[in-house]
Parts: C-alpha cells; structure tokens; sequence
C-alpha cells in the first residue's frame, strides 16, 4: 500500500510542478533579457486555454497521430515513478533501473517522431528526422553520465548508484565531469539552446517544436505537458544522481529536492541565455563533448588510483 | 522638363545597343518604368532610368511602345537587374517582355483575369474582378530522388509578413528556393493617380513605415526637381538629419534583429531597446516615431530649437557605445559568429549584375551608396565614408551595418553642430501649381536606393512609381540561400532585413 501511496504522491508532484518549473527558466531567461517576462504560472494558463480549445487534426493522419500526445505522457509518467524522485528507493521496484528509465524517454521521443511522420507535412518530417538524429547522439551521452557510478557500484538500480555517488568526495573530478557532461545532455534532451530553441517562432529551424506543430488544442496540451514532465524527470535525474545528498526528516528531504531541482532549472536556464543556436552539423561535436566527459569520469573512476 | 532629367528616345532595335553602351561607361540603372499614354500618342512608354556616378542628373531611355498589346525584347539577357521591373510591367501594362527567362506573374493573384491589366488608364482603380481561372503560380523546384520539397507562408507561425518561400531540400540542404510576395498589394501608385501633387505625401510615406522619410524625401525630391524648386539650406540639412535618423533607427533593429536570427535572444533585446530608444526620441523631437509628416516639398515640416538639438546631441552620444558594445558582444560571441560567418554568401558578381543596393550589396563589395554617387541635400558638404566589406555572408552585412551606424552617428552630430540658420522651407515657384512634367527622386534608405517616379499633368499625377530598395533585393534571397543548411534560412534573411510592404505598394 505504501509503495502505491507513494507513486500517487510522484506522479502529483511531477504533474503539479513540471509546468511551474518551466514558468520558472522561461521568468529567469527574461530576466536576462531584461523583459519581466510572463509570471511563473503561465504555462498553468496556457495548458487551460488549450485543454480548451478545439482539436483539429491533419486529414491525412491516423490514430497514431490521435494517440500519440497520450501516450508521450503516459510514458514520461511512468518513467517518472521509476526514479527515486523525492523518496530512495523509487516507489516501483522493477523501474528503480536507470536503464529502463533512459528506455522509457527514447521511447516517448519515439512515438512522437512517428507521429510527426503521420501528419505527411514537410515540417513534420523535417521535425522527426532532426529529433531522431539528436536522440542517437543525445541518449548514448545520457547513459554515459551514469557510467561511472555504474562501474563503481556493480550494478545499475537506482539505488546502488546513489548510494555510489554519495560514497565519493562532494569535490571530486569525477563528480565534476559529469556534472558539465549532464548540463549539456540536459540541454539537449529538453529541447534547449544551443541544441532547439523552445521559443522560437521560426518553423523551418525548429526540433521538437517542429514535430508538434500540427497538434492543437488538448492534444497539444498534453504533448507539451509530456515535454515538461520530461524536462523535470531530467533535472530531478540529475540532481538525484550527482548531488545525492538528502538531510533531516522525510519532509526536509523532499524539501531539499525541490530547492534543488529549482537550482538546476535555473542553471538551465543561464546556460540557454549565454548560447546561440548552434549550427545543427555542428551537434555531433557539442554531443560528443558530454560523452567524452562521462567517459573521462568512467577512466578516472577505473584507473585514478582509488 | 528639367535639367536634371534628361531623356533619350531610342526605338526599340537601338534600345539593347544603347543599353549596353552605358554600362559599358559605369552608368548604373536605376529602374524601369512603363507608363500608359495611350490618350496621347496611342502607346505605352518605357523608361529605363540610369544615373552615373559623379553626376547629379538621371538619365532617362525612352522607348515608345505602340499599339494595345506592345511586346518588347526584354534586356535581362543584358542588363539582369531588370527582370522584376519587365515581369511587374507585364502584370500591370502588360507590356510582354520577349524572350524573359522567367515570364510567370510576379504580382497579380492567381484568380486575376488574364488581359486585365490594372495600371492601364481604362481600368478603373476600385475594380473588383471576378474571379476566373487567371494563372496557375507554379514554383521553380528541383526535382531528383531525395529531393524534398518544402512550402513555407505565406501565412506564418509567428506575427512576420506574408511571402511564400519554396525550398527544394536535400536532406537539410536547400538546394533550390523560389519566393513569392506581392500577397497584400495596396495599389498605392493608382490611388496616387489624379492626385495633386501637393496631397500625395500622407499616401507615399505610408508605402512602409521603417524608410517612410526616405519615401517622403524621393517624392519631395521629384516635385522639386519638376518645378525647379530650390530649398533653403537649413531645410536641406535638417530634411538629411530625419534621412540619417531613420537609416540610424533601422541600422539598429536589423543589428538586432539578426542574432534572433541565431536564437541570441539577450543580444537582440538589447538592440530591440534601443531601437525603442531612438523611435521614442524622434517621436519626441520630430512629431512622430517613425518620421511621418516630417517632409515635404520645398523642405521639412518642423524646425529643431537650440534645446532639440542639445537633446538629439546628447541622446545619440549615450546610445553610440551602447551600440558599439552590442556590436562587440556579437562579433566576440564564438556560438553566435560560427553561425553568422560563411552563411548566406553573395556574390559580388551577383550583386552587380541583379542591382543589389544597400547594406546587402556594399556586404558583397559593391560600393554603390547614392549619398556618394549622386549627393543631394547635405550630402554635399559632407559626403559620409561608403563602408564595403568583401565576403558577402552574414557577418559582413551586419560588419556594414555596425560600421554604418558609426558613420551616421558621426554623421549627425556634424549635421546638427554645422546645422545653418534661416527658414526651413520656402513657397513654391510660380506655376508649380499647374506643373507638368517628369521629376525623378532618389535616396539612400537605410536598405538602398529608394527610386520614386512622378509624372503630373496640370499639376495633378499622372503616373508614379516606386521602386524600393526592397524591390530590388528580394530577388537576391533566392540567390544567397541554396547551397545552405535549410534551418540558417531565417538568419540569412534577416541580414538581408528586406521589407514587404516596399514591395506590395
């Protein structure tokens, strides 16, 4: 009973706070731009309005273009109570594996790629064959963050790499060097700059956005939520892994998370300010950078001496 | 006719040797002009103006075109710069222009009737067709396996003006791409017909807001040069400060303008704010945002005091550095320079032979700039430095602007330190009322040559046509972007920074 308490309690939290989090870097990059930007609780708002809204459709797509928006949620949220979000272990035992959660995300970006294909319109295609080109190089980066708790560990539960990333030094370059590697994965699975610009208006250079263009109403709503449940797995992913430390009671605990996801959110959103889109052949390099980092972590983890 | 003007008449076999005659000796074509006399000399006339650096008249080839369905060899084989001037003739004159490479309509929908040619003198200007099967538009495209096409507009996700671009893809390669514009025409060059000249100018300086006081000059210049109308130095000047102002203002936004391109959101807020800075300080001192109402024939609309010209002073030094920091944080920015350089390249050879002007062809190392070629106004005492830069990317049409906005900051503090005193406009000569006749009127915008062409009878207008400098870049877009990766496509259009409503006028 405990566990299924505990997996409603998750799935609340992410849905309830991912669009907040958002509200939040999309508040911070204004911030930079020296706008005051639309309050924290628009994308509560914008997913009302378009909960709202009438839902049209391509008339040369199928059920797969219908069903895809529900199931790209119904994927993220459970990927989302197979990671320890706020209480160690995960509240799902068989999910408590990095490696099905890293699964779970290739598979949403899946089922929306082929959807996007559905739609028969050239800037669906163009949308699905840029984020599938991304993924290849995104989702290999993403498992090598955790390569060398994995390797330290033996094993690749979540909670065996947590406990891995808390028995080294707060310090270490180990941590470091993934930490830099997951900044730029984080940037490039939540369709951030300098990989995909969220805002942008400018169809022919979108990614992700690309890919939903044809939704509207309640399916974009929910294919929009999908990406910011994501976005939050990620930043809580992160956070779970490389700053694994949690004090005090259960509530200070999951306090403690929060403050940090915030933290990470609003690095997030830094990084976004400083950059400039990136010249979309020029990914593989800025990809493989967090690769080669995570990488570095693994060598240093094997052979640095320990 | 005035001295400023003069007209060559050619028959139509001599026009292509005559042609090839003056670019031969560096004159450089301004535009094109057809025009119905039919009521006079039962044909239609074509004007094609040229001017020659170093001289202040325009010359004018005329050749008169008989009869009610006049054809033409068209001179694009020999003069490139010509083929949106010969297609929009043949949409609006049907004037045809034999042997033109890409005879499709340019700026009628597809539903207008054929051999309904709105220009002409029989057509009435508030004619509502019906709508027939007109034209089939059908975009130039390449064709091959792999080969994707990609339909963009007119109708946009974000709020951009309504033009239709066709991408021919490979992979995110664009291979090949065709525009359309002309979406939202306004018939301004009818409505102006039957005009008098003197109630023209609130119609003309709305043919596009961000060059409205280059259009007011052009057509103040026309009537001027029509009637023989001398301005009084301060009038001069101040009417080359709203010139350098609104080039400024403009400058400004494109710099800005493109790192939005680049999705470098904070550098292009900081321009967008000081854009906002100079429009608040021009609707401050000048009367409105965006320079309307500040010109007319014979001078300028409204004087600057002493306390103006502190303020205007003191304003344009606080903003210089900020610019000049913009510029900085840009060409220092690795991610937002990778982009930028090597992107969208034009050609010098291209620029010329398509009638590339402004920022866009002095980027490809075409030093065409009308305040050196042709000075008028202040220009003539202080002819401004033509900034050039040689690789024709992006990087050197925003290397121009940013060099250009130095020199026109420069540029007005010297027009307001040695700004004369005395009246700022003067009454007009006598019979200007009556006046018949042709006036040509150019100017640097902040885009290029604006060209504008008057022709009034009994003082009130006959024809007139503007060609704007975006009219006459737009078709460069097409050149600059194959060959590119498709998602640069609105970086590389915004260095261009070209505008709509010029075309649809």
């Amino acid at each position: 009973m405990r566990i299924w308490g505990e997996a409603v309690v998750q799935l609340g939290l992410l849905l309830g706070l991912a669009p907040l989090v958002n509200g939040f870097i999309q508040r911070v990059k204004a911030a930079f731009q020296g706008r005051h930007g639309p309050s924290v609780l628009q994308p509560y708002f914008t997913l009302r309005k378009l909960w709202r809204r009438q839902d049209l459709r391509p008339q040369a797509s199928t059920w797969l273009f219908a069903t895809a928006p529900r199931l790209a949620l119904s994927i993220a949220l459970a990927a989302g109570i197979g990671i320890p979000l706020l209480w160690y272990p995960a509240p799902v035992g068989w999910g408590g594996d990095f490696i099905i959660v890293v699964g779970l995300l290739a598979l949403e970006r899946f089922v929306l790629a082929l959807a996007a294909l559905d739609t028969a319109t050239p800037f669906g295609g163009l949308g699905s064959s840029r984020e599938v080109t991304v993924g290849a190089m995104v989702e290999p980066a993403l498992f090598a963050i955790a390569l060398p708790w994995m390797l330290m560990a033996g094993g690749t539960s979540w909670a065996m790499l947590i406990t891995a990333s808390a028995s080294i030094a707060p310090l270490d370059l180990v941590r470091f060097f993934a930490l830099v590697a997951a900044v730029i994965v984080c940037l490039a699975e939540t369709g951030r700059l300098p990989v995909d610009n969220p805002d942008t208006h400018l169809e022919l250079t979108m990614i992700h956005e690309a890919m939903l263009l044809e939704y509207s109403g309640p399916q974009l709503a929910m294919a929009s939520l999908a990406q910011m449940v994501k976005q939050l797995l990620l930043v809580a992913m992160v956070t779970d892994l490389l700053l694994p430390w949690r004090w005090g009671g259960p509530l200070a605990q999951v306090g403690i998370s929060i403050l940090l996801w915030f933290a990470a959110a609003f690095g997030l959103a830094v990084a976004e300010s400083v950059s400039a889109k990136l010249r979309f052949f020029r990914l593989p390099a800025y990809l493989g950078t967090a690769v080669i980092l995570s990488s570095a972590a693994a060598a240093l983890q094997l052979w640095g001496g320990r | 006719m005035s001295a400023a003007l003069c007209v060559t008449r050619l028959d139509a076999e001599a026009l292509h040797a005559t042609v090839a005659q003056r670019i031969g000796s560096e004159y450089r074509h301004l535009t094109t002009v057809v025009a119905d006399d039919r009521d006079t000399n039962g044909g239609f006339r074509l004007d094609h103006v040229f001017y020659r650096p170093g001289q202040p008249g325009l010359e004018l080839l005329r050749v008169h075109l008989s009869g009610n369905r006049p054809e033409i060899p068209s001179l694009v084989p020999l003069l490139p710069a010509v083929h949106w001037d010969e297609r929009e003739a043949h949409d609006l004159f049907g004037v045809v222009p034999l042997g033109h490479p890409d005879p499709r309509r340019l700026v009628l929908p597809d539903n207008w009737p054929n051999e309904l040619y709105p220009l002409r003198k029989d057509v009435p200007w508030d004619i509502q067709p019906p709508k027939s099967k007109g034209q089939d538009w059908s975009p130039l495209v390449a064709e091959g396996e792999g080969v994707v096409r990609i339909p963009v507009g007119p109708v946009h996700a974000g709020i951009i003006e309504s033009g239709h671009f066709a991408f021919s893809t490979m992979g995110e390669s664009v291979l090949h791409l065709d525009l359309r514009l002309f979406w939202k025409h306004r018939g301004i060059e009818k409505t102006l017909e039957g005009l008098h000249w003197s109630d023209a100018g609130t119609t003309v300086e709305r043919t596009c807001a961000c060059c409205s006081a280059s259009h007011q000059a052009a057509l103040a210049e026309a009537i001027e040069q029509l009637v023989e109308w001398e301005i009084p130095p301060r009038g001069a000047y101040l009417r080359t400060i709203l010139l350098e102002c609104e080039r400024l203002y403009n400058h400004i936004n494109d710099i800005a303008a493109i790192p939005a391109g680049a999705s470098y959101a904070v550098a292009s807020m900081e321009g967008t704010v000081l854009k906002e800075r100079m429009l608040r300080l021009q609707g401050e001192l000048f009367g409105h945002r965006y320079l309307f109402g500040t010109i007319r024939p014979g001078g300028v609309c409204r004087d600057l005091t002493t306390a103006d010209i502190d303020r205007l002073r003191q304003e344009l030094q606080q903003i210089r550095p900020l610019v000049e920091r913009l510029g900085q944080r840009l060409l220092r920015h690795p991610g937002f320079m990778d982009r930028a350089q090597g992107t969208g390249v034009l050609s010098p050879s291209t620029a010329r032979d398509l009638g590339a002007v402004g920022p866009s062809a002095r980027a490809s190392s075409v030093g065409w700039d009308l305040r050196k070629d042709r000075p008028t106004l202040a220009y003539h005492d202080l002819a401004p430095e033509v900034v050039t830069e040689s690789a024709g990317d992006v990087l050197s049409r925003l290397r121009v602007r940013l060099r250009e906005a130095v020199v026109s900051f420069a540029l007005l503090d010297h027009l307001l330190v040695r700004l004369p005193h005395g009246p700022i406009t003067t009454h007009a000569p006598e019979g200007a009322e009556e006046a018949h006749g042709i006036g040509v009127g150019c100017n640097e915008s902040p885009r290029g040559a604006n060209v504008h062409y008057l022709e009034l009878r009994q003082g009130r207008i006959w024809r007139y046509r503007i060609r704007s400098a975006s009219f006459a870049n737009w078709p460069l877009l097409a050149e600059a972007v194959p060959g590119n990766l498709i998602g640069d496509f609105p970086l590389i259009n915004k260095s261009f920074e070209l505008c709509y409503a010029c075309c649809d006028r």
